[in-house]
């Protein structure tokens, strides 16, 4: 008689101890399952999350000393001016989006204009000489512009300046019922030169400037212009145009440091002259959660798999004891010890084919509801549940003036303000509501891992019950069991 | 010519007294063999010797000439030797038919019904056999495995009289008939007597009768 069918005798007509066999093996495959499609499903919820939050990273030009390109000027009223001969141009960000794993990118630079608009004027008294001046955003195209992406602007009429556009604008609603202008009209931007420009697009304002807060004429979000990257070039003559910031998007938010990394590898560009500010912030709190899960449920199936290798062999061990004698008889019957082992380990994994199999629905029930349990317990308390920077870069520094990169037309306030506002932007992805779900459903997957790792605990399981028994020599478990 | 040689045996428990000193003897197919003794005085010691469940100190086992320790006990066990023990040794969730196709070399049922065991009865739970039916079950299982030795340790022990003399007969005509080597220990003279040859074991030695 064969080993198997010995195994097959044994589990159908011992059926108390196969039931009960059956379901010490189903609790315990539950239980893994469980935890195996719990991992499974944070890792993909992880890898959701991280493309729906993207990343970015933000290349700004130095104005420190440690810039050798950074100039410095100061006027005989004791304006100071900062400026760069090495801006960002566009060959810069043509190297730079080479890089494995950039989506897309969005490059300004903020300048102070005079226009022959009629402005908003602020609530900040100023000198008479900057009343009329504004900011002019040069952009490679405004879709990606930080104002529209995070939805405090909104283009209403005509187009958004787009790559490669010449002397185009886009104004405000405002600004453009204020001087009775219309899509197509001239507006006239002075700087060094003087340039005219069509406007092509008007935006209304969604989120506009708190009431209660002083802002200077220029920072008002109805003053704002944008203008394409040529016009800016034609305002400033023969000085090299180029971008102080460029905000770039990376489709995975976990590959940042990497790509930085890669970046900053570019022989061709001086890095002398720029910075790179990164905020991973917004994605790793909003994977934390899930990250605990994930280590938590790691644990739990190495917990949960020693635990059922212990407890499998003590009931192995403690049934193995009654079967000493039947042992005895197969040896002295010539039988094999290796043969008689591998029917005990037939024996049960022929009951575990089954336990594992049922496991499949117990743990699919069991699954969903421990996963938003662990969840919740490992998500801290709060109004927005994934942690939402809030911090966005929305081209108003408090502090009021920004650098020019261009000679000439900057103007400042005293050299500690601009100290404070040279770099301090720190932009981070606005993110409505990505929440941190998990959705377990049982994978087929999920079941091969269980009988590889149920199949490793078993063999462990009856390897260690059977080591007492299989010491033991014929003849002497023959004289125990008289 | 002898199938089974023992040859100057020795053996001694751990820490114990020499249970058997100088065992030497033959034995051949087609006949019964007796071995009697006093209780303690080795007898079940030296069949598993025989039986390939021990090995001696000194002193080697042949069958056919050939040390049993050459192809290895289990071998000698799986091949040559069957055991046959006073408690039946039995395998208590197998059938009688199952019990004796264990290790089985040819179909069961023939051997079964000529050991007087009913087709109801060797389907039956084995555990719910009388003594004797039970003991029938072990021997063929024994004759079933087709091995030319049969060992017979008190077979009859737990059995009354007129059951024991029935088991004896069996196992007298599988040596007569089947041609098996059969050696039984008992403690019983009566039925030694039916044996074709009497050894009596005392103070470790084996003296024919
Ligand atoms: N496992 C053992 N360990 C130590 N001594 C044993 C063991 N088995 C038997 N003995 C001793 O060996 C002697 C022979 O025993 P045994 O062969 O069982 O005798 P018999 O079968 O003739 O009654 C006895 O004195 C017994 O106490
Ligand atoms: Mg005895």
């Amino acid at each position: 008689m064969g080993t198997t069918k010995r195994a097959f005798l044994y589990v159908t007509r011992k059926k108390g101890k196969s039931i009960l066999l059956f379901f010490i093996l189903l609790v315990m495959a539950t239980f893994v399952l469980t935890g195996l499609s719990i991992a499974k499903s944070s890792q993909e919820a992880q890898r959701n999350l991280r493309e729906a939050l993207g990343g970015e990273f933000q290349m700004v030009v130095d104005l420190s000393d440690n810039n050798p390109y950074a100039k410095k000027t100061v006027d005989n009223e004791g304006n100071v001016e900062l400026y760069t001969e090495y801006p960002i141009t566009r060959e810069i960000i043509d190297t730079v989006i080479t890089i494995n794993g950039i989506k897309n990118y969005s490059a300004e630079t903020h300048t102070f204009v005079y226009t022959n608009l009629d402005i908003f004027p602020g609530n900040v008294p100023m000198k008479a000489e900057y009343n009329n001046l504004i900011y002019a955003w040069s952009v490679i195209d405004t879709q990606n512009n930080n104002f529209f992406q995070s939805e405090k602007f909104n283009l209403i009429e005509g187009n958004h300046i787009t790559e490669n556009e010449k002397n185009v604008a886009v104004i405000s609603n405002a600004l453009a019922e204020k001087n009775g202008l219309k899509l197509g009209d001239a507006i006239s931007i002075q700087s060094d030169n003087t340039a005219t420009v069509k406007i092509i697009g008007i935006y209304e304002i969604l989120k506009p400037d708190p009431m209660y807060e002083n802002i200077v004429t220029y920072e008002k979000a109805e003053n704002q212009i944008f203008i394409d990257f040529q016009t800016l070039q034609n305002l400033f003559g023969n000085m090299p145009a180029g971008f102080e910031s460029v905000t770039f998007d990376v489709f995975d938010p976990a590959q940042l440091d990497h790509i930085i990394s890669d970046v900053k590898n570019l022989s061709s560009i001086d890095w002398r002259a720029f910075e790179v500010i990164t905020n991973s912030e917004t994605y790793l709190e909003a994977a934390a959660p899930l990250q605990k899960v994930q280590t938590l449920v790691t644990t739990m199936i190495i917990v949960i798999a020693i635990v059922s290798a212990i407890i499998l062999s003590l009931v192995l061990t403690m049934w193995g004891r009654s079967r000493i004698h039947e042992t005895g008889v197969f040896l002295s019957l010539g039988i094999a010890k290796v043969n008689i082992i591998s029917q005990y380990l037939t024996e049960v994994l022929m009951i575990a084919v089954f336990a594992f199999g049922f496991s499949y629905v117990t743990s699919n029930t069991v699954a969903n509801q421990l996963a938003n349990g662990l969840l919740q317990q490992t998500t801290p308390a709060r109004e927005e549940p994934t942690g939402i920077v809030t911090q966005l870069k929305d081209g108003y520094s408090s502090d009021g003036i920004s650098i020019s990169i261009k000679d000439g037309l900057a103007l400042s306030d005293t050299p500690q303000q601009q100290k404070n506002n040279v770099d301090v932007e720190i932009s981070a992805v606005e993110t409505e509501t990505e929440e941190a779900q998990i959705h377990t459903t049982v994978s087929i997957y999920n079941v091969l891992q269980l009988y590889i790792i149920g199949i490793a605990i078993i063999i462990l399981s009856v390897g260690a019950s059977s080591l007492t028994i299989m010491r033991l020599k014929p003849r002497e478990i023959l004289s125990k069991m008289s | 010519m002898a199938i089974l040689e023992v040859n100057e045996i020795q053996y001694a428990y751990k820490n114990g007294q020499p249970v058997l000193s100088d065992i030497n003897a033959e034995f051949e197919a087609g006949k019964m063999y007796a071995i009697i003794g006093a209780s303690g005085s080795g007898k079940t010691t030296l069949l598993s010797l025989i039986g390939g469940l021990d090995i001696p100190q000194k002193g080697a086992i042949l069958f056919e000439r050939e040390n049993i320790l050459q192809r290895g006990l289990e071998y000698h066990r799986r091949n040559h030797v069957s055991l046959i023990f006073q408690s039946y040794n039995l395998i208590d969730y197998m059938t009688p038919i199952e019990n004796a196709e264990l290790t089985a070399k040819q179909n069961v049922l023939p051997i079964l019904e000529r050991l007087g065991l009913t087709d109801e009865e060797v389907k039956r739970n084995v555990m719910k056999l009388s003594g004797g039916q039970q003991q029938r079950v072990a021997i063929a299982r024994a004759l079933a495995s087709d091995t030319p030795v049969i060992l017979a340790d008190e077979p009859t022990g737990n059995l009354d009289e007129d059951t024991a003399g029935g088991i004896i007969n069996v196992l007298k005509e599988s040596a007569h008939e089947l041609n098996k080597c059969v050696i039984v220990v008992t403690h019983s003279n009566e039925l030694a007597t039916q044996a074709d040859i009497i050894f009596q074991l005392r103070y470790g030695n084996l003296y024919t009768i």
